[in-house]
């Protein structure tokens, strides 16, 4: 290839990975298709007979307007200013596409697409970001060194009328170490990238920025919620958390038994749940220790330590395992100080609800008492509830409902007792089903489950449990959240998707405050919710995921002093001996929580590191001097005179059988004139190793080789 | 050959604004804790680092080679040789602009796209010195902007070299041959072997007895033997006189005297051109002092002795226009005098002074060799 095509085509490449990088962002399929069409002309324009040439003060005028039209959006309009950023900066990468002719266009194509680049970083957090973002660096060193030599020659030849074409048609600049060369300096910029990305001192000022990125919204979580929200959003397999536990793995039995709660609604009107009370209530951290807590801990409970990944969502919502007692930032004293309000509200219904909008504080460490609402105290106390009256009240009186309960609840006294019989009698009596259900259009959905189909999905069997708990004088609520997950082996995580979004009931009983009741059938045996099958690729690819945030997303000053630390501390320790090693160790593990095994792990995984780096070196070095080298050919290694033929024949030129080789390539000069005359020279060449039984020296095989090259290029 | 040095450090307008949307990314990163912001920053950190290495690697161990031909002539373009050879073992050196720098006329720079490792690239060009005299190229200025073009690494690579830059010359053919030169007026004044008849002698002993002319000896009654003019080369001496102009002699009209006594000077080493090539044999004068004939270089000696010849060494006027060498042979006298200044030269088969010396001149330039 030529060196031009060489450069169009890096640059055609690089507008295109920036693009790719907005277009995994926003998902604009048409937008991208029209985008390729564009681009696809633009590179077809000197070859096509059609061409679109519009006069300047056209595309001048066309600019001015756009561009007053997006401002007027964004002051006035929809207030999108990255929307409308992007759209212009798109725009404006159309207009050179269309236009394109100096190196100063191409310059200016390669700044929108880095803006593009820089679009996707800020709407984004995903690790798929991660792929157009490494193909960028690539083309990023290939285009702006070529573009450097175009500019830098064109800058030598000043406003001299010298022939350029030499230049741009020439193959010989552009060659296959060349473009090695070019991948391995990208190499570099990758490691030197990571480098700087890490040691760069992490601090989140967080003036005049609100996080606009694309959070995932879901259905189930707002104020008010239709009968069948947590049924739809059961039929998607996107993650919602990953949830880390420091203090000991969990089995799949007691992850089945973990409620992830979110929040709970007290008021039904026959089709949906809402909440009456919107009061809020600020709980900021403790400036000492970072943390909120949230309720006291019974008296020997368990502590339940996770560390919560959220994905971006729309719903600020803290989710955690039930029953949350605190909450806890990574953040820094800085942070906290330029930041006035880290924290959280917590509403009357238990949820708490994440202050700042900052992705970062969608990291959290939760601390829970898993046991805390399933342990029930019985109590000969009157019974008392402290709790509103919206938690009695029931949408309409239905005598079949009643009728129902009370012959449930027949002989018992106790309101757990009561609860659990109904529990019971849900489970023994329906059956689940995750299929929409259609009742009559006059049918209340809560009857038509209870007396008619006998089935349904689980927001139907905490609404009746609910209901059925209201009619037996129970205060009661309807709680959403997740159920169980996924546990990722690799990382040793649990993965909670939307697929496990779960629906349950919880009730006020005298003297033990809200229980947790799951009237939805093969709940407490560990049923499996219809969660999507978790494949040995997809366990890798989340796995990724979660080290992409830990380790990109979510990297902060914090950390970086971290692993500063334990490099040092496993430098320090592999060189010292062995008496010091335990010395230090004992040091350590009281200065830091870290098992002392992890510090040599990671020292010793560095110098792996550099050592594998620098066998690399070595292999490719020997791999671009055996290109470059020729080596002495021996008598009778005449392979050379074979991938002579092999050439002639791609021209077009056979060698019959009956030619000796001194014919043949008489033939072929006769034929094809004096430039082919080095023919010859290999001619002589092997007849001197195939009959002469001669060597050939190195300086002769360096020609050979140049001349077969030649021969390629004629 | 000598190795680069120092390196002179810029950045480039496109690493300025490069280096500005680095630092507006690490604002924003350190702004939004916003860590892929801190990736990009990372990535753009390291394009800067990368090429501030690069570019200087693609410097090191360099060295630059000059070649000119060994003699110039001002006004006259030569093929100029550089040789880059890049010393590294194993890291070539990529996108150099190597310019020369010296009293030359062309300073356009040359462009190399790779000098490969333990390799040499040459480079060829035109270039012309517009003056006569001892002229100088100091060294070259080499830059890369390899590979970002973001930081420009520029060295100046000393490397001196004094050339001789011989006067413009023209083809005096056409003037020449108008001369009485080339009219056959002239003889060369010696008997010898050659076709013209000379003159008539008694035999001596020895003498070839086919010479005998029979004619004269049938008149004389004496043996009479034919002598030759000798076809051997004919002599010419160029004279020139050259005089200062007075100091009082200020702008346009010092300009003009100025650019006579070049054109003067420019003339004689033309016509001496010309003259040794048509088989002359020539001799010059500067200003009543012979020019060294000695040894085979002769004419180097004088083509050099017309290129070194400072204004400020001539004198300040001439009284009268002589010549120290012999009345017989041909004379061809150059001079600024003015028009009336006494003339002690026989045998002058040309003389020419400022008067139609512009005329002379844009002929010879219609025609120049």
């Amino acid at each position: 290839m030529t060196f031009s095509s060489y450069f169009k085509l890096s640059s055609y490449l690089l507008v295109l990975c920036g693009f790719s990088a907005l277009v995994i962002t926003r998902f604009f399929t048409l937008f991208a298709f029209v985008f390729l069409l564009i681009v696809m002309y633009s590179w077809n324009r000197e070859k096509i007979g059609f061409k679109i040439k519009l006069p300047k003060w056209f595309w001048n005028a066309l600019t001015l307007a756009y561009f007053f039209y997006a401002s007027y959006d964004v002051f006035f309009g929809s207030g999108d200013l990255i929307g409308q950023g992007i759209n212009f900066t798109v725009y404006l990468q159309v207009y050179k596409l269309l236009n394109l002719k100096s190196n100063r266009d191409y310059f200016h194509m390669y700044i929108l697409s880095f803006v593009n680049l820089l679009s996707a970083s800020i709407l984004t957090e995903s690790i798929v970001f991660a792929v157009p973002f490494l193909i960028y660096i690539v083309l990023a060193t290939w285009t702006f060194t070529l573009y450097n030599l175009k500019v830098q020659y064109e800058e030598s030849l000043g406003k001299k009328n010298e022939n350029r074409t030499e230049f741009y048609s020439s193959r010989k600049i552009i060659t296959r170490k060349f473009l090695l060369a070019t991948s391995l300096l990208s190499l570099v910029l990758i490691v030197f990238t990571s480098v700087i990305f890490f040691f760069f001192p992490r601090m989140s000022l967080g003036f005049f920025y609100k996080k606009v990125g694309n959070r995932k919204s879901m259905a189930g979580f707002s104020e008010e919620i239709d009968l069948g929200s947590i049924g739809s959003i059961m039929q998607n397999s996107t993650v919602v958390m990953r949830v880390e536990t420091p203090n000991g793995s969990v089995t799949p039995a007691e992850l089945e038994r973990i409620y992830w709660r979110g929040t709970a609604f007290d008021s039904y009107d026959g089709k949906k749940w809402g909440r009456t009370s919107k009061e809020k209530e600020k709980r900021l951290i403790d400036v000492l220790t970072g943390a909120v807590k949230l309720a006291e801990y019974k008296p020997g409970a368990k502590v339940f330590v996770q560390r919560i990944f959220l994905e971006p969502l729309e719903t600020k919502i803290v989710f955690a395992a039930d029953e949350m007692k605190g909450i806890k930032w990574e953040k820094l004293k800085i942070e906290r100080f330029l930041r006035k309000e880290i924290g959280v509200e917590k509403d009357i219904y238990g949820t708490s609800y994440i202050l700042s909008s900052l992705s970062a504080d969608q990291k959290y460490y939760a601390f829970s008492d898993l046991d805390a609402k399933t342990v029930y105290a019985p109590s000969n106390e009157e019974p008392v509830y402290p709790v509103r009256a919206s938690y009695f009240e029931v949408p309409y009186n239905d005598d079949r409902i009643a009728g129902l309960v009370s012959d449930i609840t027949r002989d018992i006294t106790v309101d757990y007792e009561k609860a659990k019989a109904i529990e019971r009698y849900l489970k023994g009596n329906y059956s689940y089903s995750d299929i929409d259900l259609n009742f009559e259009a006059d049918q209340r959905p809560l009857e038509g489950f209870l007396f008619d189909l006998g089935r349904g999905h689980c927001e139907l069997f905490s609404t009746a449990m609910v209901m059925m708990l209201r009619y037996a004088g129970i205060p009661s609520r309807n709680v959403v959240g997740f159920r169980g997950g996924n546990i990722n082996e690799l990382g040793n995580y649990i993965v909670v998707r939307q697929s496990d979004a779960h629906s349950w009931v919880e009730a006020y009983i005298s003297g033990n405050g809200w229980m947790r009741f799951d009237p939805t059938p093969g709940a407490a045996e560990g049923f499996q919710l219809p969660s999507r099958s978790f494949g040995v690729l997809a366990k890798y690819f989340d796995y990724l995921k979660l080290r992409w945030y830990k380790y990109v997303i979510d990297y902060d000053l914090r950390a970086q002093a971290r692993y500063a630390r334990m490099f040092f501390a496993g430098a320090r320790k592999f060189f010292t001996t062995a008496s010091a090693v335990k010395q230090q160790e004992e040091e350590i593990k009281e200065k830091i929580r870290y098992g002392s095994g992890r510090y040599r792990k990671i020292f010793l995984m560095s110098l792996a590191s550099i050592i594998v780096a620098f066998v690399l070196f070595m292999l490719i070095r020997v791999f671009l001097r055996r290109g470059s080298r020729s080596k002495k050919l021996q008598a009778g290694q005449v392979d050379f005179y074979m991938r002579m033929l092999k050439i002639l024949r791609k021209k077009g030129i056979h060698k019959q059988v009956s030619q000796t080789p001194k014919e043949f390539s008489k033939k072929v000069l006769t034929k094809r004139g004096k430039k082919y005359g080095f023919i010859e020279d290999i001619t002589e060449d092997y007849y001197s190793l195939r009959f002469g039984g001669n060597a050939v020296s190195k300086q002769r095989a360096k020609i050979l080789d140049e001349n077969l090259r030649r021969l390629k290029e004629l | 050959m000598s190795k680069l040095s120092r390196r002179k450090f810029k950045i480039t307008k496109t690493g300025y604004a490069f280096m500005l949307i680095t630092l507006g990314m690490g604002i924003a990163g350190l702004n939004t804790g916003n860590n892929l912001l801190y990736l990009l920053f990372g990535m753009m950190l390291s394009f800067i680092v990368l090429s501030g290495i690069l570019s200087d690697s693609s410097m090191r161990r360099l060295s630059v080679k000059r070649e000119v031909p060994q003699e110039l002539t001002a006004n006259a373009y030569f093929p100029v040789k550089i040789t880059l050879k890049n010393d590294k073992r194993y890291i070539p050196s990529y996108s150099l602009s190597v310019e020369d720098v010296g009293q030359q006329q062309d300073h356009t720079s040359r462009f190399v796209v790779k000098v490969p490792a333990m390799g040499t690239e040459d480079i060829f060009y035109f270039s012309r010195f517009a003056e006569r005299g001892l002229k100088k190229y100091s060294g070259f200025k080499v830059l890369t902007k390899y590979p970002f073009g973001l930081i420009q690494k520029a060295d100046f690579l000393k490397e001196d070299m004094d050339v001789l830059v011989y006067p413009e010359i023209f083809d005096v053919s056409g003037l020449l041959h108008s001369s009485a030169l080339y009219h056959g007026e002239y003889l060369s004044r010696q008997k010898g072997v050659g076709v013209n008849p000379w003159g008539l002698r008694s035999y001596q002993y020895g003498d070839d007895a086919r010479l005998i002319h029979w004619k004269s000896t049938a008149k004389r009654g004496d043996w009479m033997i034919k002598e030759f003019e000798s076809e051997k080369k004919m002599r010419v001496i160029l004279d020139l006189n050259l005089s200062k102009p007075a100091s009082t002699v200020v702008g346009y009209s010092r300009k003009a005297a100025l650019d006579n006594i070049e054109k003067l000077i420019s003339l004689c080493a033309s016509m001496l051109i010309y003259l040794v090539k048509t088989n002359y044999e020539v001799k010059m004068t500067i200003n009543g002092e012979i020019i060294s004939s000695r040894g085979r270089g002769y004419i180097t000696n004088y083509m050099r002795s017309l290129a070194l010849l400072k204004i400020e060494d001539l004198p300040p006027g001439i009284e009268k226009l002589e010549s120290p060498l012999d009345g017989e042979s041909m004379h061809i006298l150059m001079t600024n005098a003015p028009s009336g200044t006494e003339r002690f030269v026989e045998n002058l088969a040309m003389f020419v002074n400022t008067r139609g010396l512009d005329a002379i001149y844009q002929e010879l330039k219609g025609v120049k060799a």
